[in-house]
């Protein structure tokens, strides 16, 4: 229980410190930035002044959640120990007998308890300003995304706690950072983009004879289309749902693929665009993958973050 | 069982950098272990090993006969570190609550801390308007607050006003009254004297010569020192010239 009220303490240490930092006024203007663009703008690109309902919101929101939720998140993260480890308050404080542990949890509780009242703060307003003027048709969508960006917010914030856990300065936890963000953002997510779609079964005839519209049509539409004695459809049947569990697996393997992944899953409008890397849609299958693919993408990195900041020279 | 703080083959090193080597030193409690030695002879290390904040590569630092670990918070221990540093969008006021909360001291604690270090006077001035003479009282008094049984105190006295050099002293006889270990490293070490400190002389990272003040030292050449400056001239064949006060 006194491990649980020393983490508290440095929770409202970390919430106090916070709250009289530029930093987190920055933090809170770039979110509310992520938050109202996709309705302001989208409105402008049709020469109107306005704001956009949330079903045209969500596919801009979508994309800019995957970049700049983890550039800020990994650099919140990362600055979370190294700056104070660095300006030595973080060891002053390790002088009283708090816990190492305990500093560590209360550290974190209190960004999170801090950046994400901001950032619910930023999504609500506009979500809220998007209800009143343009109706409430596809708020659920909207929710999911702005829930699962929270989600990647936190996975990304944990991954740069991991970095500047071991005390090794600002400026290398900023540097890595940044290269983490362009290695998860770009080059692990698209790599993973193109094994999915390399590995996707290919569609009966091509997509010149088809057309765009019908891949991204549900399956079981075009299931009925097919002569149910031809083998290599039913061959085609099986593959299915093993291409879409390893093409699900391989997008949790990111947690920017991963959020992708469960807000496309998670909308009923944007679900059919899962059809081309995942044919087999959102089933079960697909549902247990997500679950496990954040738990470990949220707890994995705190886990590392933890081993690293217990075993940290601090002094 | 001994009680108090005891180095048992002690040795840390950074890299290549041997800070410290085979260090075996007791330090009962309710005594005064002075440690004094040239810049780089492994003071501030051997406190920090005593502080829980760096992992020894050898042997073990053992508070009454338990081993300090990394992970656990020192309870009984109040650390000054060679440099203080509190966040300076704090005022000492936050600062001195959220280390009264975090040793649980009472009332009476909290006010002989402020007695002592005299920052009654700045208690709603933020950290980063505060000079570093009024910083390093900020830091003794994190470190005396709650008066733990363990104090590891590194240059105390730099940056301190006469008054408040005063009643820190005073203060390091009512903490050895009930029982405290106090283990000091400065290079104003004579002032410790009338403490009848034990005085370990560090140099190289390696422990050249342990004496206690008024008795009579074990060195071979008949010498026997009375001041904490005569054990270091015996050991390191040298005058402390960083004693000289004025010299930080």
């Amino acid at each position: 229980m006194a491990a649980v009220g020393k983490a508290f303490l440095v929770a409202r240490r970390e919430v106090r410190l916070l709250s009289r930092s530029r930093a987190t006024l920055g933090a809170a203007v770039l979110l509310a930035s992520v938050a109202w663009l996709p309705a302001i703008l989208l409105p402008l690109r049709r020469g109107s002044l306005g704001v956009a309902s949330f079903t045209e919101m969500v596919p801009l929101q979508i994309a800019l959640a995957a970049v700049i939720l983890p550039l800020l998140a990994l650099l919140a993260g990362a600055e979370l120990f190294a700056g104070e480890l660095e300006d030595g308050s973080l060891v002053q404080a390790l002088t009283l007998p708090i816990s190492r542990r305990a500093c560590f949890v209360g550290k974190c509780l209190g960004r999170v308890v801090t950046l994400g009242t901001a950032y619910l703060a930023a999504f609500a307003s506009a979500g809220v300003a998007v209800a009143v003027v343009q109706g409430s048709d596809g708020w659920r969508d909207w929710a999911a995304v702005t829930a699962t960006g929270l989600l990647l917010s936190l996975s990304a914030g944990g991954i740069g706690a991991a970095l500047g856990s071991a005390g090794s300065g600002r400026v290398r936890a900023f540097g890595a950072a940044l290269v983490s963000w362009i290695f998860v953002v770009f080059a692990l997510d698209a790599l993973l983009l193109t094994l999915v779609v390399s590995l996707a079964p290919a569609p009966p005839g091509a997509i010149g004879e088809h057309g765009h519209d019908e891949l991204s049509a549900p399956r079981s539409a075009r299931n009925t289309e097919r002569p149910i004695h031809d083998p290599h459809a039913r061959e085609s049947e099986l593959e299915e749902p093993r291409a879409s569990a390893l093409s699900g697996r391989l997008m949790a393997l990111s947690p920017v693929s991963l959020f992708r992944l469960t807000c496309l899953s998670a909308s009923p409008d944007l679900r059919p665009r899962l059809a081309l890397a995942l044919p087999g849609g959102a089933g079960a299958g697909l549902w247990s993958t997500i679950v496990a693919g954040w738990l470990i993408w949220l707890a994995a990195p705190l886990i590392v973050g933890l081993r690293r900041f217990l075993r940290a020279d601090l002094s | 069982m001994t009680s108090g703080l005891r180095f048992a083959k002690v040795g840390r090193s950074f890299g290549d950098n041997v800070a410290l080597l085979d260090l075996e030193l007791d330090c009962p409690a309710g005594t005064m272990t002075c440690l004094i030695g040239p810049n780089g002879a492994g003071k501030s290390t051997a406190l920090a090993l005593a502080a829980g904040l760096l992992p020894p590569t050898a042997g073990a630092v053992l508070f009454n006969e338990k081993p300090l670990r990394l992970e656990i918070a020192p309870e009984t221990t109040g650390y000054l570190p060679q440099r203080s540093a509190f966040h300076p969008a704090f005022t000492v006021g936050e600062v001195l609550d959220f280390a009264v909360a975090a040793r649980g001291a009472n009332d009476d604690e909290r006010r002989r801390a402020l007695e002592v270090t005299g920052l009654a006077e700045v208690l709603g001035r933020f950290v980063g308007e505060l000079s570093g003479g009024w910083v390093r009282r900020l830091g003794l008094l994190s470190a005396l607050l709650g008066e733990p049984a363990l104090v590891l105190l590194d240059e105390p006295f730099v940056g301190l006003d006469p008054e408040t050099h005063d009643r820190l002293i005073d203060h390091f006889e009512r903490c050895l009254e009930v029982g405290a270990t106090i283990v000091v490293a400065s290079h104003d070490f004579e002032v410790l004297d009338p403490f009848e400190p034990t005085v370990a002389v560090l140099d190289d990272g390696r422990l050249r010569l342990t004496a206690g003040v008024s008795a009579a030292s074990t060195r071979t050449d008949g010498d026997s020192p009375t001041s904490s400056r005569a054990v270091y001239r015996q050991a390191l064949g040298a005058e402390p010239l960083e004693a000289r006060r004025g010299s930080d």
